[in-house]
């Protein structure tokens, strides 16, 4: 196997913002398949600009993203979508006035072999998420947080997408559902999905992740194995912050 | 008298609720309220009224009228909208563009054909003749007209619980969020533009043996239907249609009571009073049922 076959993700010189506004500076970094990335960093670090950067959202200034040995920069949204990268925006972004049914009948919009995989892949999502399987003809908008989270990450996995974007998976939840959310993402490693974790608990993800990096105003400032980047007392102290040690407390 | 002023209330009232259901199509997708639907409409029925089109067998001639005001208005979001969209989808360019539009289709056709109105017969087998049956008048063209407008409406319903409908609904919640899940909103846009055209020249085929098929007919359907579209609720197709229906009878009342051309008047000022007691229109009563 080659380094080329074995990064899924290849981010290179990538710069991005809003307008003139540039946000991220020059960022580096390739994931593997199979691994959870994560993407940690304070408030305005520039992770959600980052992955809206590399899905096609915001195009960059400069740089580069490859996926699968593809150059995906400069594709629309969709388009990427289409290639296997999906990405689950922050505060999950599901669609007022749809159900639990149609949300997951359009995790396979535009997917050639739709008619023929929806059901068996509707059926492997609410065995993944039960709760799911009840409420199907519920509008997303009356789901609990937790449940729009499994609805926004099963409908992502209608698609067997090769890498999934999470943007804040925990952002508003209890902490009992939190775990339960993590717990399923550590699942779906196992299943072969590669998985790119933005989280402002630096501690839990990092817990979870394999490898990861340190976002500080747009720059990356520290990157490595997740254990390494929990462990570096000047990280937890200078980045990670109450955060880190919050969570750290949690566990014990 | 009340049965004739219900029975000319339905028919005209069908034509508006089309006009605003139109409106709905193109808004979806958009967020863009289309100020030429009006003038589409007229293509349609000059169309039937003064080419060679007209003399046609009447599904044929309904086919081919609906083709090209299709087309006209796909060409209309290729110029006047989809560029001002892509400016900034949350700017309000759209208004001029549009009217810019709709003021070109009436120059065009102001030019193209004469300011004659004229007549259209309605297709074989219906007729404009009037029948009495218990007491009502009505010809059995109007009865279709009412037919087709719930049909379009019923058919519409079943569109939006389809894949393609539900993703038109994505795209109207959240456009980005709908385009992260591989859905893309420009190629819905021009489905759309190419659908609300098409009900934009069957509603121009429909009204021509009604009203009569002029180059002036434009504007008082727009307005009529933009009438119907703030009583029935944006992006509700039956609540726009039975605001028709109300508006239609009002303006059919009005012809009948006060005197005789200040029907407009009279639907307006309903209009008007109606948004004043339910500033949603109808719609509040409909959101109520859904929740």
């Amino acid at each position: 196997m080659t380094a080329q076959d074995e990064e899924l993700i290849a981010v290179s010189g990538l710069s991005s913002g809003y307008g003139a506004v540039p946000v991220i500076h020059s960022v580096d970094f390739t994931v593997r398949t199979g691994e959870i990335f994560a993407v940690v960093g304070g408030n305005g670090a520039g992770k959600t600009t980052l992955l809206s950067t590399v899905s096609g959202l915001l195009r960059p200034t400069s740089g580069s993203v490859r996926l699968a040995g593809t150059d995906i920069t400069g594709w629309s949204p969709e388009r990427i979508v289409a290639h296997g990268l999906v990405h689950i925006p922050e505060g999950r972004r599901l669609f007022t006035g749809l159900t639990v049914a149609e949300h997951l009948r359009l995790g396979l919009w535009n997917a050639p072999n739709r008619r023929r995989v929806e059901r068996e892949r509707t059926e492997r999502v609410v065995d993944l998420f039960p709760v799911l399987g009840e409420r199907m003809d519920a509008y997303a908008e009356v789901l609990s947080g937790g449940e729009q989270q499994m609805l926004a990450i099963g409908q992502a996995l209608m698609r067997e997408p090769r890498v999934l974007l999470l943007d804040e998976p925990s952002i508003g939840l209890a902490p009992v559902v939190i775990q339960r959310v993590f717990a399923v993402v550590d699942r779906l490693r196992t299943h072969g999905l590669t998985v790119i974790l933005v989280e402002q608990r630096v501690g839990q993800a990092l817990a979870l992740a394999d490898r990861g990096l340190v976002l500080r105003h747009g720059r990356v400032e520290a990157a490595g194995s997740a254990a390494e980047l929990a462990k570096d007392p000047a990280l937890r102290v200078a980045y990670l912050g109450a955060a880190a040690a919050g969570d750290q407390r949690i566990k014990e | 008298m009340i049965a004739d002023i219900l029975v000319a209330g339905l028919v005209f009232g069908s034509l508006y609720g089309l006009v605003a259901v139109g409106f709905n199509i193109l808004h979806r997708p958009t967020n863009v309220v289309n100020f030429a639907q009006g003038e589409l409409i007229m293509i349609g029925a000059m169309l039937m009224a003064a080419t060679p089109i007209g003399g046609l067998p009447w599904g044929i001639a309904a086919a081919c009228v609906m083709a090209v005001v299709a087309i006209v208005t796909l060409a209309e979001e290729r110029v006047a909208v989809t560029p001002v969209l892509r400016r900034s989808s949350h700017a309000v360019g759209w208004v001029i563009t549009t009217l810019a539009f709709s003021l070109l289709l009436a120059e065009a056709a102001g030019r193209l054909w004469t300011d004659q109105p004229s007549t259209v017969a309605p297709p074989w087998p219906l007729s404009m003749r009037v029948e009495e049956v218990l007491g009502v008048r009505f010809s059995s063209y109007q009865v279709a007209v009412v037919v087709i407008a719930v049909a379009v409406v019923a058919l519409l319903d079943v569109l939006d619980r389809s894949r393609l409908g539900t993703a038109l609904r994505a795209v109207a919640a959240d456009r980005d969020g709908a385009r992260l899940r591989g859905i893309d909103p420009a190629a819905l846009t021009r489905r759309s533009f190419l659908l609300g055209g098409a009900l934009a020249g069957l509603t121009g085929v429909l009204a021509a043996p009604l009203l009569l098929a002029s180059v002036t007919m434009g504007l008082g359907l727009l307005i009529k239907g933009f009438a119907a579209l703030a009583v029935g609720g944006i992006g509700d197709n039956r609540g726009v249609l039975v605001a028709g229906w109300v508006l239609g009878v009002i303006e059919a009342a009005g012809a009948v009571f006060a005197s005789p051309g200040s029907q407009s008047v009279v639907l307006f000022a309903a209009m008007l009073l109606i948004l004043l007691i339910r500033p949603n229109g109808l719609r509040g009563l409909a959101v109520q049922r859904h929740v």
